[in-house]
């Protein structure tokens, strides 16, 4: 009787074992969208995949943005991190200087025609991440506002003259209407609204090698004078406060994301909408904003690193992508094909953010940026609050990046 | 005086305590030494090699204007807000312990705040004070001055607006161990003073603050502790701006370590934050001891 107890044990844990999914290869993926609106989508993309793939099962592990930078780190510190993950393109250098992530340059030299931006995702001319999902900032304005401060018409402002000069005259309305919206010190965001107007100038944080700081010279000065001129007008807060002060009717202009976007399509304000590039400095200047991304990189302690790239492919192909895209509200995918049948959109709104991109930068990729952002910020926010004017406040920092850099 | 017990029943009293004194070694322990060791190394969280150097990271740590800075604010933060943390808290005890109509809706009242979600409140205060919100309107309407930006933007009032929010988050809580001792206080002895007539006063300051005085020991030491710790309030109100006016010491720790993956760096600042804390307590309890020994 024992005997015959112990076999059907011994079967009993055989069949736990699974021998019919014994082949079958466990992918996780650590991604950012647990939204009701957005998680179904990526359930059925991964469902889709699964069935194309029956040997593959992915496991999906939502991270929120609070702390998910930290689970990542952890991870991978760890040894514990999954084989596929989505990264943000702030993160993708620090981690490539880890030797944590699997370099896909070859599949980056077959493909690379395939998407935009790529220059957050190398490092040392090596690739190690595909875009997925590109965001960028543009400029919203509130058009009744506009007429109400006594423009004759509603055309956006151009240069960096029209917007001052529209800004004075929103907020010489009285409160509670203010001009511009101007980031507080909000760590992580101040620079990403700074460095448009750098740039849009003409002006550089680092020498193209890297090498040296650029920050103490005259077009950077003179973007971070203007800026403090916006700021000096407007109305100070948080991204998200001065985002709701918008869509309340009580801002002339912000500079936002196309999360902005997705709140004006669900509850659409009160007052006409209006988008456009950020201002430049003089007329026949390129605008050019600030672009991040959502980019999906393989680990390279992964058993499955070519089984995870097939999937990242798969996720960042023409549908998927274009399909992804619009249940996050994004209008810029990193396909360059999702991204032309994005712009079947009518919405003018989604075209500004399109435009937007084709001359969009991102934050250079260097393996000190992590510190270099933080001087920037400091910088800014000495220069907003009046600790120091423009000039001494950039040299200071350019004096610090500099001693980084030795 | 040593009890010879026998082996068996010593094994089983240490099987018995073996969960906890396993916890204290894996989670407490360990971790301690650990980076105690880690203070004294280069060691980034993603890195590959870990280099010994001394005690470089704890002189490095001296001579960044921005630990100091943060250690600065921390004890702004300690000493701003335990006194009234602690006369608020007696107050309202004193006050709830009276036999009053709606006695008990107060208590429960002043102790919500210490039951929600720390987050939660610190979202709603971000909405109190800033340049729009409730408080400041409040004090345009009576009169009162408010910074030009609110005060979480303003690098004068930032501290002391996130001090103002944990000192009535506080109360609540200290309120009632400090209920609680007082309930505990004999009936006689306040009797005998009636029969020796005493007055209400003279009762309150011989009797029943005497007997608070374990119970005001403890409630200081944990809130230095506490108010030593700050950071959620920091992390979702401010991430220690404006220029660096609400950066704290742990908030300069969770910084270093896990968004630049210093570790070593910020297992030292943890260190020094560590005996800072011990020394306070120290000093606390040998005051209290003193005055023990005194009143006695």
């Amino acid at each position: 009787m024992k005997k015959i107890a112990l076999l059907c044990l011994v079967a009993l844990l055989a069949g736990c074992g699974g021998s019919a999914d014994s082949n079958k290869i466990r992918l996780s993926f650590w991604q950012f969208w647990t939204s009701p609106e957005v998680k179904p989508t990526i359930e059925r993309l991964i469902r889709e995949y699964e069935e194309l793939n029956p040997n593959v099962t992915v496991d999906l592990v939502d991270l929120t943005w609070s702390d998910g930078h930290e689970k990542i780190v952890v991870a991978f510190s760890t040894r514990t991190a999954p084989d596929l993950i989505e990264l943000g393109s702030d993160w993708i250098g620090e981690f490539a200087r880890q030797g944590v992530l699997a370099d896909i340059s070859e599949f980056h030299d077959s493909a690379q025609a395939e998407f935009m931006m790529w220059e957050p995702a190398l490092y040392q001319n090596r690739a190690y991440a595909i875009p997925w999902l590109l965001g960028t900032r543009i400029l919203y304005y509130n058009k009744d506002l506009l007429l109400r401060s006594g423009e004759s018409n509603t055309d956006p402002p151009a240069t960096w003259a029209d917007l001052l000069r529209q800004s004075k005259q929103i907020t010489a309305l009285g409160e509670p209407y203010f001009g511009f919206g101007s980031n507080s010190a909000e760590r992580h965001r101040l620079y990403k609204k700074f460095l448009p107007f750098l740039w849009s100038n003409g002006g550089e944080i680092l020498s193209d090698n890297g090498s040296e700081s650029l920050l103490g010279e005259q077009p950077a000065i003179e973007a971070l004078e203007y800026y403090v001129s916006l700021s000096d007008v407007g109305y100070m807060d948080t991204q998200r406060a001065l985002d709701d002060k918008f869509l309340a009717g009580e801002l002339g202009f912000i500079i936002s994301g196309d999360w902005l976007l997705k709140r004006i399509d669900k509850q659409p304000p009160p007052f006409d909408v209006g988008g456009w590039v950020i201002p430049v400095p003089d007329s026949g200047d390129v605008s050019v904003s600030f672009a991040g991304g959502e980019y999906l990189a393989v680990n390279s302690a992964s058993d499955y690193q070519s089984e995870a790239l097939k999937l990242a492919t798969y996720l960042t192909s023409e549908i998927p992508d274009y399909e992804f895209c619009k249940a996050v509200g994004s209008p810029t995918p990193a396909n360059i094909m999702a991204s032309v049948k994005m712009m079947q959109d009518p919405n003018a709104l989604r075209w500004i953010f399109l435009q937007q991109i084709m001359t969009a930068r991102s934050s250079p990729l260097h393996p000190e940026w992590v510190y270099i952002e933080e001087i920037i910020e400091r910088a800014v926010e000495e220069a907003i609050y009046h600790k120091s004017d423009a000039s001494t406040a950039l040299t200071k920092a350019s004096n610090e990046i500099k001693k980084l850099l030795e | 005086m040593a009890v010879n017990r026998p082996l068996s029943y010593r094994r089983t009293a240490l099987l018995y305590l073996s969960p906890w004194i396993i916890t204290l070694l894996l989670f407490w322990l360990y971790p301690l030494a650990y980076s105690f060791y880690l203070s004294l190394t280069d060691y980034e969280l993603l890195g590959r090699t870990i280099n010994f150097v001394g005690f470089a990271n704890y002189r490095n740590l001296f001579m960044d204007s921005d630990f100091l800075k943060a250690l600065f604010n921390t004890l702004i933060f300690v000493v701003g807000t335990i006194p009234f943390t602690t006369l608020f808290a007696l107050a309202l005890a004193l006050l709830v312990n009276r036999k009053i109509p709606g006695a008990r809706f107060f208590r429960s009242g002043y102790f919500i705040p210490s039951i929600t979600s720390l987050v939660v409140i610190a979202l709603i205060f971000t909405n109190l004070y800033s340049r729009g919100g409730y408080l400041t309107m409040l004090c345009d309407l009576v009169g009162i001055p408010t910074p030009e930006r609110g005060f979480l933007f303003s690098e004068s009032t930032a501290l002391f607006a996130i001090m103002a929010m944990d000192i009535w988050i506080a109360s609540g809580y200290y309120m009632l161990l400090f209920l609680a001792a007082l309930k505990s206080i004999p009936q006689e002895h306040y009797e005998a003073a009636a029969i020796d007539g005493a007055s209400s006063w003279s009762s309150f300051i011989r009797i029943t603050l005497p007997q608070l005085r374990p119970m005001a020991l403890y409630i200081i030491l944990i809130n230095t502790i506490k108010s030593f710790q700050v950071f959620v309030e920091i992390f979702v109100m401010t991430k220690g701006g404006p220029l660096n006016s609400t950066l704290t010491a742990v908030y300069f720790v969770y910084d270093r370590g896990l968004h630049r993956f210093d570790m070593g760096y910020a297992s030292a600042a943890a260190y020094i934050l560590f005996v800072l804390i011990m020394i306070f307590a120290l000093i606390q309890m040998r005051l209290f001891r003193v005055g023990r020994s005194t009143a006695e």
